[in-house]
């Protein structure tokens, strides 16, 4: 009777020896792939189809690396969403990398491991490798942080927080008080991967607009100035209508978001650097707009040492995005400055998605527009400005209209060329190359979409 | 429409015929007063039979009145005749029978359906389980149901940490859990399958995807009813103590009176569950981070932070069995767990001090009557009024790592964070509920085979929440919400062709009410000036269904059913939620869905001493007008980002399940099920370009535990070490391949396969009193999970006592 039992177990066990056998993955097609000098990353979010938006680019990336040649050659066609490697982030990670294209660095975004840094050597095709620890930055800078390689070698991670508002009174005749930010700043040694310094302080506006409900309600975009000593961080400023409020559940006030009122000045938090001491506000009265961008760089260190950042969010009917430039003797902003995208274009409501600071006063911008209904933008449009005389000129590109760059994470330079992947959702495209000095477009390899799915960064 | 339909169908059957029927039911003993099991009680006159439970129980149901031949047979015993008078409601009949000496076991021959045979030939797709074995045993509720077929139970962490049950790819809000037929948030959060021990239960039934009409609700998913214990045949005293590894220790306690002549019941019973959950991790999210950050994987851990305490008692009072009622029961119900949070959803950060408290005092009065004012006519009634609260409570701001000590900041101090808890801004807040439900059910039997009935479910909770950290001073202004749901569902039941067709026709009206009351308050003048908003919205909506199953031969069933389920939206869904920048939609819909099951019983086949049952369902989900929350497509804009819910795309699930039943003369039971389905979001094409929307469309979900295997087998050994012992032998292995957590393909994010086994046995002595368990659990020590990078207990030990006296 005893063998009975046991044959049964042994026929349980082999059932699933069996299928666990046959649930093995077969290895993708074997690549030859040559070694080279400079690798090319392209990136690709994909939608997450549990949601009505289609090509929100939730659903993670995918990368793929080419050759120099590769990239510029019309004939050559990638798929980084079937060949590509599955890079650790259960969200859409944000990357980053060397100049020279042989590293990766990434932070995942969201999930068990949001937050976490990790490395990776670049050798062409899906073949990544992981390099050096992983670095968690959960704690500092949450498991959504805002990061970029502020400088060579080194990357800066932020996270404002805004505090709970501060009122007074009993109910139902509260008065509003104020809201004031908590932030953090984290360096990354990007070398040999830990954290190398970290710093956190309250962060309120002036008296005056704590009083009218204004808040920084986000930072992003660290980048350090060409002396070393100062890292500009862009921020969001959001506001509280102060007049009225909601009860809630628990019997405290809510106040509501007020976007009717005018938004607040463009401003910059501005750390001495490396020590991340000293945290001032700087505010520009050439634009009411924010400086943080969204997910990619939007301030660089020019040709002329001055730092360069564009600006968006300004609203429909209020003249676009600016490129404001911060002083490299001041150290403030030279609010004699001001670059106006629809000025140079002889356009209206341009949206500065993200740009791409490529030496001597030049710029490669690539912009939507505002419809004017409600903050709705639409279409994708690339322009080479130029910075010292103010002018600026647009490529035609196909499928303009349709293009959504909302998404865009990095453009990458290499010698003399600067590198755009420009498809839009679900359809193919191809890279363009841009000459930084002629200005001349050329078309590269063709990026083979999937429905749903974006191509976002060039590294 | 259908409606109405059904009205006039409902209309058109004649109200003739009466069959008067009560139920038989009793206890076999022997000359020493012991039970009987496996005895065959048998009514001469219709030929129909029973058999009797381990602890000599019997039960006939629905037996014409009249006067007849009983004919116990057993093999341990002669075989004996008494005669029997049936009447109204339940019979008791008890049977002293006289061992035969030893006998041999083989000519076991069993017919008659047991309970659970009865339910799950009924037409639905359902699962019976039976807890009767496993009480004696270190196995939680929540164990027994992972191991039936087409659930699995997600639970994040160990005892007593959050659970969530997936009934053929369905979850979350679409699968509903009910106590005796109540929604189970009645009885509060300290009051569920985490915490009621299975000696508690009598059977739990694990509906899928086609709801009966008494278990009312808006599930598109079907539903778990645990039926908790009925049993009043025969005054006893029962209690067990178990303890094990993790610190885990479990009492329980029962004890029921009746008093034949007036029928004046008693019942009470308690648990108390007390666990340290100190178990290890060691997976590659067990992390130890240096103060530079740099990760630790592979981190050998053991949890802290992670005790669960659990008390509760049920008391009840009244009379059963007697000629007004068959049962008017009073009941009270308590429960409180004391509960610490380990982590969040994931287990990247250890918490300290994350509390959480809960209580209900759940009142209920029971009455139900068989052939009330006249033959064939039943009313069900039970009420239930809960006043249950919930205590949030995290304050600690100084961050952990996994060693158990502070997480060490960039210059080895400690890292803490003013004002902040374990898990966002500290909070402490008590959340009280009161709730009120009753449900009704009134049924007729029309003539013989023939039922119809009306279910109606009234429900409505008064919420009321307080923050206890920065109370508000003259603070009872708030924001009021309030919703009432009321289901109405009329069954008609018949059975066709000599019994072998049983068909089950249901229509389900739901009515639902929310509503909220907001001050608003402005300040005109340096004044500020007091309005309210009122908001309303009433939505209903109507489904229907059919069961049905069909004897080809009495051990060929094969079964159907089909139904339009629905799920109403919630009131955040219709109303918005400006804590949650969740915009209102009052042109929200339910969400409906049709569900479809098709399935076969097979068996018991007997060979010699082999007896075979096969049995297999089918099944597809098919929901449209699915609530998810719209994603801002102009995520970069600075304003916080605010939307509504609203009704899109629709999502299919397809699967089969089946399960494999071999028993060797008595001794050996062998069970074997699998699960199978796929999961898909289906969006269609753009309205405007034909284009697909996306890369996987029609694939399946991730995070879904897609494929499934439970094997179990016991072997049954008499008389080792003494005489009329009974000694059990156990084995359980559970199975889950591997699923993605993330679309893309990803090694990384993908929970590997999980494979746990366990042995156990059980010993009773030979007085048939004292039962000692033994369980080994996970016995491999293999690393599983049931989200996604948060690991579940390995090997670990647990033993038992088992006390009961029976006849007082």
């Amino acid at each position: 009777m005893k063998t009975e039992l046991l044959r049964t177990i042994m026929f349980g066990a082999a059932i699933t020896a069996l299928s666990l056998s046959a649930c093995k993955k077969s290895d993708g097609p074997g690549e030859n792939i040559a070694d080279s000098d400079r690798w090319i990353t392209i990136s690709g979010a994909m939608d997450d189809p549990s949601n009505a938006e289609v090509g929100d680019g939730n659903a993670g990336t995918m990368v793929y690396s080419l050759t120099v040649e590769e990239a510029k050659n019309p004939g050559i066609s990638v798929n980084v969403f079937d060949q590509g490697m599955h890079v650790k982030s259960q969200r859409t990670a944000r990357l980053q990398a060397s100049a020279d294209g042989k590293y990766l660095y990434n932070i995942q975004y969201v999930g068990e491991d949001g937050g976490i840094f990790n490395k990776m050597s670049v050798h062409g095709g899906k073949d990544f490798r992981p390099e050096g620890s992983e670095v968690d930055t959960e704690p500092y800078v949450s498991a959504s942080p805002r990061w970029l390689k502020a400088v060579e070698g080194v990357g800066i991670a932020v996270k404002a927080e805004a505090n709970a508002v501060v009122y007074e009174g009993a109910s139902p005749n509260f008065v509003f008080k104020g809201r004031t930010a908590s932030v953090d700043v984290i360096t990354l040694d990007l070398n040999n991967p830990k954290i190398t310094k970290v710093a956190d302080f309250q962060l309120p506006l002036s008296p005056e607009e704590v009083a009218a409900g204004y808040y920084v309600s986000r930072i992003d975009v660290p980048v350090v100035n060409k002396a070393g000593n100062k890292v500009y961080i862009g921020a969001a400023i959001s506001k509280h209508n102060t007049s009225s409020f909601t009860i809630g559940t628990d019997g405290l006030p809510v106040f509501a978001a007020d976007n009717a009122s005018p938004r607040s000045w463009a401003k910059t938090l501005v750390l001495d650097y490396p020590a991340l001491e000293n945290p001032k506000v700087l505010t520009s009265t050439q634009t009411r707009g924010s400086t943080n961008g969204y997910r990619s760089t939007m301030q660089y260190v020019g040709t002329d040492g001055h730092v360069y950042q564009a600006t968006s969010g300004e609203g429909p009917g209020n003249g676009g995005s600016k490129i404001l430039k911060i002083s490299a003797e001041s150290n403030d902003y030279d609010n004699s400055y001001v670059f106006s995208l629809d000025q140079a274009l002889g356009e209206t409501n341009t949206y500065i998605e993200t740009w791409k600071y490529a030496g001597d006063g030049i710029g490669f911008v690539v912009y939507s527009k505002y419809t004017g209904t409600g903050n709705t933008r639409t279409g994708g449009y690339i322009a080479r400005v130029n910075l010292n005389n103010k002018t600026a000129t647009k490529y035609t590109l196909p499928n303009e209209a349709t293009l959504n760059f909302g998404q865009i994470q990095a453009i990458t330079m290499h010698d003399e060329d600067v590198f755009i992947a420009v498809a839009p959702v679900g359809m193919d495209g191809n890279m363009y190359i841009f000459n930084r000095k002629t200005g001349e477009m050329t078309v590269g390899a063709k990026l083979v979409n999937k429905p749903g799915n974006q191509y976002i960064g060039v590294y | 429409m259908h409606k109405t339909l059904l009205f006039i169908f409902l209309s058109l059957i004649c109200f003739a015929g009466n069959a008067q029927t009560g139920s038989l039911s009793g206890r076999v003993t022997n000359e020493n007063g012991a039970a009987v099991e496996g005895a065959t009680l048998k009514i001469k006159e219709l030929n129909r039979s029973a058999i009797t439970d381990m602890e000599g129980k019997y039960e006939l149901r629905s037996v014409k009145y009249g006067s007849y031949t009983l004919v116990v047979s057993a093999l341990q015993t002669d075989a004996k005749s008494v005669s029997v008078k049936v009447g109204t409601g339940n019979t008791v009949m008890n049977v002293k029978v006289k061992s035969a000496g030893a006998r041999a076991l083989e000519q076991v021959f069993i017919e008659g359906k047991t309970e659970k045979k009865t339910i799950e030939t009924s037409g639905f797709a359902i699962n019976v389980v039976e807890t009767k074995e496993a009480s004696l045993r270190n196995v939680q509720t929540n164990e027994l149901l992972d191991r039936t077929v087409g659930v699995r139970v997600r639970q994040n962490g160990g005892l007593g940490s959050a659970v969530e049950y997936n009934l053929n790819g369905m979850s979350g809000r679409s699968v509903g859990i009910f106590i005796d037929g109540i929604e189970i948030s009645t009885y509060g959060s300290s009051f569920n399958l985490n915490s009621i021990p299975p000696s508690m239960v009598e059977r739990i039934e694990v509906y899928k995807g086609v709801l009966p009409a008494h278990l009312s609700g808006d599930y598109m998913g079907g539903a778990i009813n645990v039926v908790l214990k009925k049993d009043i045949s025969q005054n006893n005293i029962a209690a067990s103590i178990s303890y094990g590894s993790f610190n885990t220790y479990q009492v329980d306690a029962s004890a029921m009176y009746r008093n034949s002549k007036n029928g004046f019941t008693a019942k009470a019973s308690g648990f108390y569950t007390y666990t340290d959950n100190s178990y290890e991790t060691w997976g590659k999210f067990s992390k130890f981070i240096t103060p530079d950050g740099q990760v630790e994987r592979y981190y050998r851990a053991r949890r802290f932070n992670d005790s669960f305490k659990s008390t509760g008692g049920r008391f009840e009072l009244g009379f059963t069995n007697v000629k007004w009622a068959d049962a008017l029961l009073l009941g009270y119900n308590g429960s409180s767990t004391d509960n610490e949070i380990p982590h969040g959803q994931v287990m990247a950060k250890p918490y300290v001090g994350r509390t959480s408290e809960a209580q209900a005092h759940v009142f209920n009065l029971i009455y139900n009557k068989k052939d009330l004012f006249t033959n064939g006519l039943s009313l069900n009634v039970n009420g239930v009024y809960s006043d249950r609260s919930t205590y949030l409570q995290d304050t600690v701001g100084y961050l952990y790592n996994w060693d158990g000590n502070y997480r060490l900041d960039f210059y080895n101090r400690p890292m803490y964070r003013e004002g902040y808890g374990q898990q966002g801004l500290d909070v402490i807040t008590d959340i009280s509920r009161r709730i009120t439900t009753l449900r009704s059910n009134l049924s007729y039997d029309i003539f013989s085979g023939h039922r119809l009935s009306i279910n109606h479910v009234y429900y409505t909770v008064d919420r009321d929440d307080e923050d206890l950290l920065r109370p508000v001073a003259n603070g009872s202004l708030k924001t009021i919400s309030d919703l009432q749901k009321q289901i109405t569902a009329f069954n008609y039941e018949a059975q066709l062709f000599g019994d072998k067709l049983k068909t089950n026709l249901f229509l389900k009206y739901y009515q639902q009410n929310v509503g909220r009351t907001t001050p608003i308050v402005s300040t005109v003048g340096g004044q500020n000036v007091v309005n309210t908003a009122r908001s309303d919205k009433k939505i209903d909506a109507t489904g229907y269904g059919l069961a049905a199953s069909y004897a080809l031969k009495p051990k060929i069933v094969l079964i159907a059913s089909a139904e339009q389920a629905v799920r109403m939206p919630g009131d955040t869904e219709i109303l918005g939620d400006p804590n949650e920048n969740v915009l209102s939609n009052f042109s929200i819909r339910p969400e409906v869905a049709r569900n479809i099951n098709l399935g076969f019983r097979l068996g018991n086949f007997e060979i010699d001493k082999h007896r075979i049952s096969v049995s297999g369902n089918a099944f597809s989900r098919n929901i449209k007008d699915r609530i998810v929350r719209q994603v801002n497509s102009t995520l970069s804009d600075q304003e916080v980002e605010v939307s509504p819910f609203m009704n899109i795309g629709r999502a299919k699930s397809l699967g089969f399940e089946a399960e494999l039943g071999y028993a060797y003369s008595n001794r050996l039971n062998v069970m074997f099920t699998f699960s199978k389905f796929n999961s898909v979001f289906k969006q269609g094409d753009d309205s405007v370009t034909g284009q697909r929307l996306t890369q996987y469309e029609g694939e399946q979900l991730p995070n879904e535990p897609f494929f499934t295997m439970n094997g179990n087998a016991q072997y049954r050994l008499n008389n080792v070490l003494q005489k009329n012992s009974l000694l059990n032998l156990f084995y359980n292995f559970g199975y889950v391949a591997p699923f993605r957590t993330v679309w893309p393909e990803s090694e990384w994010f993908t929970t590997p396969t999980q494979f746990a086994q366990d042995l156990g046995l059980s010993y009773k002595f030979p007085d048939r009193k004292l039962v000692v368990s033994l369980d080994a659990k996970n016995i491999l020590n293999a690393e599983i999970y049931d989200n996604f990078g948060v690991q579940k207990p390995g090997r670990a030990f647990f033993v038992k006592l088992n006390y009961s006296i029976n006849r007082l």
